[in-house]
């Protein structure tokens, strides 16, 4: 496989052009979107972002009545004057998101062609060149055996170049703990943000286990599930399940398929393990992104726009 | 160790396929997968090590050898780990033993059997039984169709010589040899009192059966017969076991019914029956039969007979005295009375003797002494323990108030019924007794009347003198005559009742004598036996290894 040298900035990851985590192409058509958090972020820096709390925005996006000690310079005199009451405008302020990406990198996500960890990586690289574009503050972190913060990126340019450097040299073979991962990444984030989770979701602990943590800590969460299409439908691998051996690539575990009807029992099980996972999203208010090694990137993109993710359109 | 067929171990070559099988066997397709999350539900997990996954493997290749192997060890027979040993069996083939398809004596033979089915090859066998004579049947051998052959000629015998059959045991057994003996325990100290050189080992049979019998069956005179032929037949019918039983007891005198009733027999205890004869008979049966349900393993002892004495009138020969004295009037109508017949020819043998005073000679055969005087002439010469019989002597005179009655025996044969109340004594002389003779009739001054010694020794001395004494003119004079020609002569008859020997009859059960090995000293045998213990083992091993497949811990 030829591969090319792909300069970011003063250092270079190597990409080959099919597979790269963010090719000059992919960003172009990454222009118009920003990730859309449900509630207004809260940072201390200024950004582009509105805050729900009443700031020094322009826009306003609320009026209440004044109460000793609002300033002066926010009542609404027209109101005033309409109304005879004396109101005070809330003005949105504008501040950056806080975008906390868990890069699953369990031995699970060694799969599929491209790996379910590479695909994982290139939504991740995806999504924090959308937030970096707004002025957003973003954390990756890999769910290794200890999970690992891999880098905490600010700024446009020089913020993705860090994030493509530090999430393009993960390789799978750790186990699975996205709690502990969740936990990582909302701690670095340094305030309530959003912790997107990339994964199979295949956690001992549970598919919702890091969603769970991030929301226990007051910030929002979306999954994102990447699957190979052999998980999906086994059949489309083209082997005979019937009568095999299946072996745990994490735990070594060993399953017995029956000698017979162990796709449909396994397809059954599938579709049981997704409606309950769709139950507990609903219940936690997080969206899930379901998504194959093989889904194109517009696929993603449509997917993430239509579940909510993503927003077209600049931040104001 | 040894095999009884040691070629069947070339099945030993099954092994081969086994372990073949084992390792070309059909191996499961494995995929790896990126979890067995979702799995689960759809198969089965085990064992995530493989290492433990191949461990299972090689214990159940491992059980299934072992299994083939015991299955072929248990084919060939093995006959145990131990040395040549000679081990003899006496068995005893009394009537109380049984029949050999019932019985202790069937018990006895089925270990006999197995023993020999299980023993060591290079164990020596050998086996005498009791019988009339004892009798070796076979052995020391190592020839099974041999003793099969002499366990074949095992049969119960009427008469057991198991005392005879131990020592000739004793005396065939080796150093090194042990002898052990099947009984019931009827006589269980015969091995203790045989003098053997060898410890003997007790295998007991037939403990705690039910038997039924009769003990003892006897016929004597009666105190107040009408007749010679009046008898008083007492029958004592045993039971053994923890529980009382119901018989019924019949007696016959030569064919005719004397007695035919139930009776009560307490728990391991005796019952007593009697029945009055009261004609002459030669023979006597008793049988006893249970009337309950518990049963009688001993058939032999349920029937006994007597052979009764002969009741002819003895023939009596009167010596000493005068024949015109009124003693001797008076001695020969009593001895007339008592239906005995005088001699006159003195070549003739009497049966019974009779003195009338001191003998003058001691006679061998029963004598009676009527009459303790001596004879002036005769006593000269002879001193006087050498002419009366053993145990009696004449002794001193006495009268007056020396003649008072003092005692009698009532309960003896030749003074019951006796009345010799108001009985005048002016005279008579006492007797000196020793050893066992028995003073039947006591005046203050010594006995007068006495009774003693056995068999032809018998005699009974009367020293009361017909001519100082009116006991001639009362019918207590005849009647002691009587009784006591009566009483030696049955000495000299003695009646022969045939009722087991209790050495036959095991009424109790029987108990293990302290000096006897008890029944865990017999020679060891694999416990449970060799083959037995190898194919369980197979099986279990089978079984442990199904169980193992079946879990899904081996595949």
């Amino acid at each position: 496989m030829t591969r090319e040298r792909v300069i970011t900035g003063e250092r270079a990851v190597a990409l080959d052009p099919d597979d790269g985590l963010l090719s000059p192409r992919f960003l172009a058509r990454l222009a118009n979107l920003q990730v859309l958090s449900r509630k207004l972020a809260d940072a201390k820096r200024r950004g582009r972002r509105r805050a729900r709390r009443a700031g020094a925005g322009l826009e306003a996006i609320d009026v209440r009545g004044y109460v000793p000690g609002d300033d002066p310079r926010r009542i609404d005199w027209k109101a005033y004057a309409r109304f005879e009451r004396l109101l005070v405008r809330v003005v949105a302020e504008d501040s950056p998101l806080r975008l906390g990406l868990v890069i699953d990198t369990s031995a699970s996500m060694g799969f599929g062609a491209p790996t379910k960890m590479r695909q994982a990586c290139r939504i991740a690289a995806g999504l924090a060149a959308v937030a970096l574009r707004a002025e957003d503050r973003v954390a990756a972190v890999a769910t290794a055996d200890a999970p690992k913060l891999v880098t905490r990126a600010t700024g446009a340019r020089k913020g993705l170049q860090q994030l493509l450097y530090g999430i393009a040299p993960l390789e799978p073979g750790h186990a699975t703990n996205l709690a502990a991962a969740a936990q990582t990444a909302t701690a670095a984030l340094g305030g309530r943000g959003l912790c997107v989770i990339l994964s199979d979701l295949l956690d001992p602990a549970g598919a919702m286990a890091g969603a769970r943590a991030a929301r226990m800590r007051g910030h929002e969460a979306a999954i994102v599930e990447v699957l190979t299409p052999f998980e999906i439908d086994p059949s489309l691998g083209g082997v005979d399940l019937d009568g095999c051996d299946l072996v745990d690539s994490e735990t070594g575990d060993v399953v017995e398929l029956p000698p017979h009807g162990a796709l449909a029992a396994y397809r059954d099980a599938l579709a049981a393990h997704r409606e309950a996972l769709a139950d507990e999203a609903m219940a936690l208010d997080v969206p899930v992104l379901s998504v194959t090694t093989a889904d194109p990137f517009d696929a993603i993109v449509q997917q993430a726009l239509e579940r909510g993710l993503l927003h077209a359109g600049r931040a104001a | 160790m040894s095999f009884r067929d040691p070629t069947l171990l070339a099945g030993l070559l099954l092994l081969l396929p086994v372990l073949i099988a084992f390792l070309v066997r059909r191996r499961r397709r494995v995929v790896e997968v990126p979890s067995v999350l979702r799995w689960r539900t759809v198969g089965r997990a085990r064992h995530r090590a493989k290492r433990f996954r191949n461990l299972h493997r090689l214990l159940a290749l491992l059980a299934c050898v072992a299994a083939v192997w015991a299955l072929v060890v248990a084919a060939a027979g093995p006959g145990g780990f131990g040395s040549a040993q000679t081990t003899w069996y006496v068995v005893d083939v009394s009537p109380s033993m049984g029949d050999r398809e019932d019985g202790p004596l069937a018990d006895a033979i089925d270990l006999l059997e197995q023993r020999i089915a299980l023993r060591a090859p290079n164990a020596h066998i050998g086996i005498v039984t009791s019988g009339p004579e004892p009798e070796r049947l076979a052995g020391p051998t190592t020839d099974g169709l041999l003793l099969d052959a002499a366990v074949a000629r095992l049969a119960r015998s009427a008469r057991s010589d198991l005392r005879g059959a131990l020592q000739l045991a004793d005396r065939l057994a080796g150093d090194d040899a042990t002898v052990v003996l099947l009984h019931d325990g009827g006589d269980a100290d015969i091995a203790a009192t045989a003098g053997l050189q060898h410890d003997v080992r007790s295998q007991l049979f037939g403990q705690g059966r039910e038997n039924l019998g009769i003990t003892a069956l006897a016929a004597r005179p009666m105190a107040d017969a009408e007749s010679d032929a009046a008898r008083e037949v007492v029958v004592a019918v045993a039971a053994a076991g923890e529980r009382a039983r119901r018989a019924r007891v019949r007696v016959e005198a030569d064919g005719a019914s004397l007695l035919d009733q139930p009776v009560e027999v307490p728990a391991g205890d005796e019952a007593l029956v009697r029945v009055r004869l009261d004609l002459r008979a030669s023979e006597l049966v008793a049988t006893v039969a249970p009337l309950d349900e518990l049963g009688d393993d001993l058939r032999a002892d349920d029937r006994a007979t007597l052979a009764l004495g002969a009741t002819e009138p003895p023939r009596v020969q009167l010596q000493g005295g005068d024949a015109d004295d009124g003693a001797h009037f008076f001695a020969r109508r009593a001895i007339e009375a008592s239906g005995a017949q005088v001699l006159d020819d003195a070549a003739e043998e009497p049966d019974v003797v009779v003195w009338l005073g001191a003998p003058s000679a001691r006679e061998g055969r029963p004598t009676l002494i009527l009459g303790a005087a001596p004879a002036e002439s005769e006593a000269e010469g002879t001193p006087p323990a050498e002419r009366w019989p053993r145990g009696v002597r004449g002794g001193a005179p006495m009268e007056g108030g020396a003649t008072a009655l003092r005692a009698v025996a009532d309960a003896h044969p030749i003074t019951r019924g006796v009345q010799l109340d108001g009985v005048t004594v002016l005279r008579a002389r006492a007797l000196e007794l020793e050893g066992e003779t028995r003073a039947l009739v006591e005046l203050d001054g010594g006995p007068v009347v006495a009774a003693g010694g056995e068999g032809h020794a018998r005699f009974a001395a009367l020293a009361l003198e017909p001519g100082d004494s009116d006991v001639v003119l009362r019918v207590a004079y005849p009647l002691l005559v009587s009784n006591a020609l009566a009483w030696l002569r049955g000495g000299a008859e003695q009646q022969r009742a045939s009722t087991p020997t209790p050495a036959e009859v095991a009424l109790r059960p029987p108990t293990m004598p302290a000096t006897l090995t008890s029944a865990e000293a017999l020679p060891s045998l694999p416990v449970p036996p060799l083959p037995v213990a190898f194919a369980l083992l197979a099986a279990l091993l089978l079984a442990l290894e199904g169980w193992a497949y079946q879990r899904g811990l081996v595949r």
